[in-house]
């Protein structure tokens, strides 16, 4: 992979006695598409504006390109942000907007008008150039301020909750946009969210934060099949906790099943994705290797057009499955007993103290 | 509008009747009479314009003098104001509101209170001279401090600062700090975040506090009579005199409304500078 473009290196930061960061150590590499994941107030603004430089770290190093910009202000870091609410200049027009940057540097008028027609071009503005910014949609100024940051070609764009403010149909076409740029400049972008679906619909690689920690960091599919902690699993898509107790490699749930997993004695989770799952009548039919099974009653029933969901009832929990559509008739009727079945493949076992 | 709306603008009737008779009534009876004469101390209706060739013949001098120095204290407090008012809307943090508490009891210092301050100040006997004189800095007094322009000019830029720091702050408030961070982002130091993103969104704030001080100075004559000394000859002494000593009503309504014109177009050519300046590129 070579040598990472952006490093963060031990860094952190305290607002008196609430520690928004804690020693934090990221790299990211050129052309990724990092999605900084969490719960409100974990310290996702906090981190990026570490990397724009609004913020200065008490402690670690940032570099970027080879070089510490620890203690550069945001003017003069190779970083662009597309912000919380977009910041738009309220007194320009869109184009005004988006050419400040370039004037600040003093770049000649052609050139100017050169890089802003790219621009509108490539975030799709056409003939809104002299609106003031207060007159267009939401959607627009999401692009002007797109436009705005990414006609500094920074090393890195940063993006605070861009789609945050937009509906859901225009964040999904806003998803899209941003993945077909993304694309088309090739640069490099760290966007925060506390969007999961949003993380995994754009980025390349997530880093999960929590209470000021980076908890797990890899690619979408890491992220999902093999979530780190608990809460990665809850925060990441759907998911079933099972909690039991493991004692001399066999783990017993309290659901009243029992499969073998190395590891040291104590309590456990074990984590299991709804698709993973799948119900069945076993009617006292043997199991096959590698397959662990579990007791419980359909509770609910819901079709989803491309897939059934099963809310079934286990001793002291309960589970969703998510099955392909089925007829009518092979559905399993409510209030009926089935067998849940899943690989042990697909299980993560996680402890818990 | 609305027709409910429209049904309510009644409501602003008694506010318009005050207005029309205590404020535009008077104003457009100084505003005849300056066309007027005065003949064996009473006033002949006439339509010359015989009163303002005379104010510019007698008194120019005076004319420039008022608006040199009103013009100083426009642009010195003006400019102070902004200050102030940038530190506290976007520098003091949770001090801020202490600040502009402080801003507002200062209007409540009345204001003679006020020259009697600096009088105190600068005076003979005063503060200034006494600490002098203590640290054995100067054997005699020294007297050029009071009663003269420079005086003038501390005293009513004192007194016009918490005017013109208001309409500012008004102005600033309404300005957003986050389009100050993206400007930040995008290459501009702090100076041209100021110039590019806050003055442009308060111009009118600045025009309008640099219009309160520069008619309050203009139009003033009781600190340039009371610390402004026998050399400090401003129009509003004069006009007072017009009315008062000379009993020529006329006349003194022609100076007043050269006052108010000179006002208006100083307002209107540094309003027009300020746009310009501070225009959006
Ligand atoms: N300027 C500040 N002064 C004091 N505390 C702050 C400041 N900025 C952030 N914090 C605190 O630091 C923690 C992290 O804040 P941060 O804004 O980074 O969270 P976030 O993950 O961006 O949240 P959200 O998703 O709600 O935007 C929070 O507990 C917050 O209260
Ligand atoms: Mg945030």
């Amino acid at each position: 992979m070579g040598h990472p473009l952006v490093r963060l290196d031990g860094v952190s930061k305290a607002y008196g006695k609430i520690v928004a960061v804690h020693p934090l150590t990221l790299d990211i590499f050129r052309g990724d598409f990092v999605a900084v994941l969490g719960p409100s107030g974990c310290g996702k603004t906090t981190l990026l504006n570490m990397l724009a430089g609004f913020v200065l770290p008490d402690s670690g190093r940032i570099e970027i390109d080879g070089r510490d910009v620890s203690h550069v202000g945001p003017d003069r870091r190779p970083t662009n942000m597309v912000f919380q609410g977009y910041a738009l200049f309220p007194h320009m027009t869109v184009r005004q907007n988006i050419a400040y940057g370039l004037r600040i540097r003093n770049y000649p008028k052609q050139e100017i008008d050169e890089r802003v027609g790219e621009m509108v071009d490539l975030v799709h503005l056409g003939g809104l150039e002299r609106r003031a910014v207060t007159e267009i949609s939401g959607g627009q100024q999401q692009r002007v301020a797109l436009a705005r940051a990414l006609i500094m070609r920074p090393d890195v764009l940063l993006l605070d909750e861009p789609l945050a403010a937009l509906d859901l149909k225009l964040r999904n076409s806003m998803q899209q946009e941003l993945r077909r740029i993304h694309q088309s400049i090739g640069g490099t972008f760290v966007f925060v969210t506390h969007d999961q679906n949003e993380a995994m619909g754009l980025a390349n690689r997530i880093a999960v934060m929590r209470d000021g920690l980076l908890v797990q960091e890899g690619s979408p599919e890491e992220i999902y099949s093999t979530p780190r902690t608990q809460f990665v699993s809850n925060f990441i898509g759907e998911a079933n906790v099972l909690p039991g107790r493991r004692t001399s490699g066999v783990v017993v749930l309290d659901a009243g099943t029992a499969f073998p997993s190395k590891g040291s004695d104590g309590t456990v989770a074990t984590v299991v994705r709804p698709e993973a799952m799948s119900l069945t009548k076993l009617d006292g039919a043997p199991i096959e290797d590698g397959k662990v099974v579990m007791q419980g009653t359909v509770r609910d029933a819901v079709f989803l057009g491309s897939r059934m969901k099963y809310v079934v009832e286990v001793p002291g929990n309960a589970i969703t499955v998510y099955t392909p559509p089925s007829g009518r008739s092979d559905r399993f009727a409510m209030d009926n007993k089935v067998d849940v079945v899943w690989n042990m493949v697909d299980q993560r076992v996680l402890d818990t103290e | 509008m609305t027709p409910a709306i429209r049904s309510r603008g009644w409501l602003a009737l008694p506010y318009l009747t005050v207005y029309l008779l205590v404020f535009v009534a008077p104003l457009l009876y100084f505003f005849v009479i300056s066309f007027w004469r005065v003949r064996l101390f009473r006033l002949m209706p006439d339509a010359s314009l015989a009163n303002y060739a005379k104010t510019l013949e007698a008194h120019s001098v005076s004319l420039i003098f008022t608006f040199e120095i009103a013009f100083t204290i426009a642009v010195i407090v003006t400019t102070l104001a902004f200050v102030f008012a940038y530190v506290v809307r976007f520098k003091a943090g949770r001090y801020g509101t202490p600040l502009l508490f402080v801003v507002l009891i200062a209007l409540f210092g009345g204001y003679l209170t006020k020259i009697y301050v600096w009088k105190t100040i600068l005076g003979q006997a005063g503060v200034i001279n006494s600490a002098l004189g203590l640290l054995g800095i100067v054997n005699e007094p020294i007297t050029f401090l009071l009663y003269n322009p420079v005086a003038v000019v501390i005293t009513l830029s004192h007194y016009t600062l918490p005017l013109a720091i208001l309409p500012i702050y008004g102005a600033l408030r309404s300005i957003e700090d986050m389009p100050l961070r993206a400007a930040r982002d995008l290459g501009a130091s702090r100076f041209r975040v100021v110039w590019d993103v806050v003055l442009p969104q308060c111009r009118v704030g600045i025009l309008i506090a640099f219009s309160l001080c520069l008619i309050f100075a203009a139009g003033d004559f009781v600190t340039p009579l009371l610390i402004g000394g026998p050399y400090t000859s401003m129009i509003g002494k004069l006009i007072q005199l017009q009315f008062g000593f000379h009993g020529d009503a006329a006349m003194g309504s022609a100076m007043a409304f050269t006052v108010i014109g000179i006002c208006l177009v100083v307002i209107f050519m540094v309003g027009t500078l300020i746009f310009t300046v501070f225009r959006v590129r």
